[in-house]
């Protein structure tokens, strides 16, 4: 897993990756801010964000609570990054794996995952640790977690762009379907579970911008130009990513 | 230095029991499993994989 998350910020450039983590946090927002409503996260006194990288999620919840939040990941260029940030220094870092949480039981009233499933080693095991750490009563929060082979891109490239981003996916260590499994590995794990999925659609007349940084990312990716040159000159681009959400609760 | 909050809270990841903080070594101590985890850049590194044998007794 260590070597997953490493892998996962890809050498010298971790600002255009945390830019790149803003935008999936920017592009769940709506999703999230609602599940964070109904968790009423505004009476948490302790959260965690397992698998917090650059910190999007977490210092976004450092803002929205009066809690004390906990931070971990297994990559420490990433907390780096976050621990160097003015509005990183209100979350508590350590370096850690998700299979092996640094915290005595029952510690946290609501641990919060982003994007954090398809990199985890082993799911089910994370799961029973995210248990343990949680008081009674506490929440796990999948916030969302994509689902990338079910991926439409209207038009689309060939190779498929969706095909594409699974398959450099899981050749660096990431599983890029989990988003489907998460509900029964949350019920496995002893939580009584709340899931579902939506499909989160964006076209280029509205958000430009999301599609300039994706061009870019597919292009350091060395998905083929010429198809994305093709791309770039369509009209009525469209991408609609499933999106995939699950609330285990501590009984 | 270490977050006041961070030390209160920290467990072993491998026995989940306490720790003892050694601020001029710069490690947080795990006697159970007589592991030493060392802190980076005010980061405690709590991966057991890279937690160093602690040698000897409790001084």
């Amino acid at each position: 897993m260590v070597e997953a998350l490493s892998r996962n910020l890809r050498g010298p450039d971790p600002d255009w990756w945390h830019q790149r983590y803003l935008q999936q946090a920017e592009w769940t927002r709506s999703l999230r801010h609602h599940l964070y409503r109904w968790l009423e996260i505004a009476r948490c006194r302790r959260i965690l964000e397992v698998g917090c990288g650059t910190g999007a999620i977490a210092e976004e919840l450092a803002e929205r609570t009066t809690a004390e939040v906990h931070g971990l990941d297994a990559d420490r260029s990433a907390l780096a990054l976050l621990r160097g940030r003015p509005r990183g220094r209100g979350v508590c870092l350590a370096a850690g794996d998700a299979e092996a949480l640094p915290y005595p039981d029952g510690s946290f009233d609501l641990i919060a995952t982003h994007y954090f499933w398809l990199w985890a080693g082993d799911p089910p095991q994370a799961a029973r640790e995210c248990r343990r750490v949680l008081r009674s009563g506490g929440v796990l929060a999948a916030l969302a977690e994509p689902d990338y082979s079910r991926r439409k891109d209207v038009p689309n490239g060939n190779p498929p762009i969706g095909e594409f981003l699974s398959q450099d996916l899981k050749e660096r260590g990431a599983n890029p379907e989990i988003g489907a499994g998460l509900r029964d590995i949350f019920i496995q794990a002893g939580f009584a579970t709340e899931a579902g999925m939506l499909d989160g659609e964006v076209g280029l007349e509205v958000q430009p911008e999301i599609f300039q940084q994706e061009w870019e990312m597919l292009a350091r990716l060395g998905y083929p130009s010429s198809e994305l040159d093709s791309l770039k000159a369509s009209s009525g681009l469209k991408i609609i990513m499933p999106v995939h959400w699950a609330i285990g609760r501590r009984l | 230095m270490l977050d006041p909050k961070l030390l209160e809270i920290l467990a072993c990841p491998k026995c989940k029991g306490e720790l003892e903080y050694r601020p001029q070594e710069l490690k947080l101590i795990c006697w159970t499993c007589r592991l030493g985890y060392n802190i980076k850049d005010d980061i405690p590194v709590m991966l057991i994989d890279e937690a160093e044998p602690i040698p000897g007794d409790k001084k």
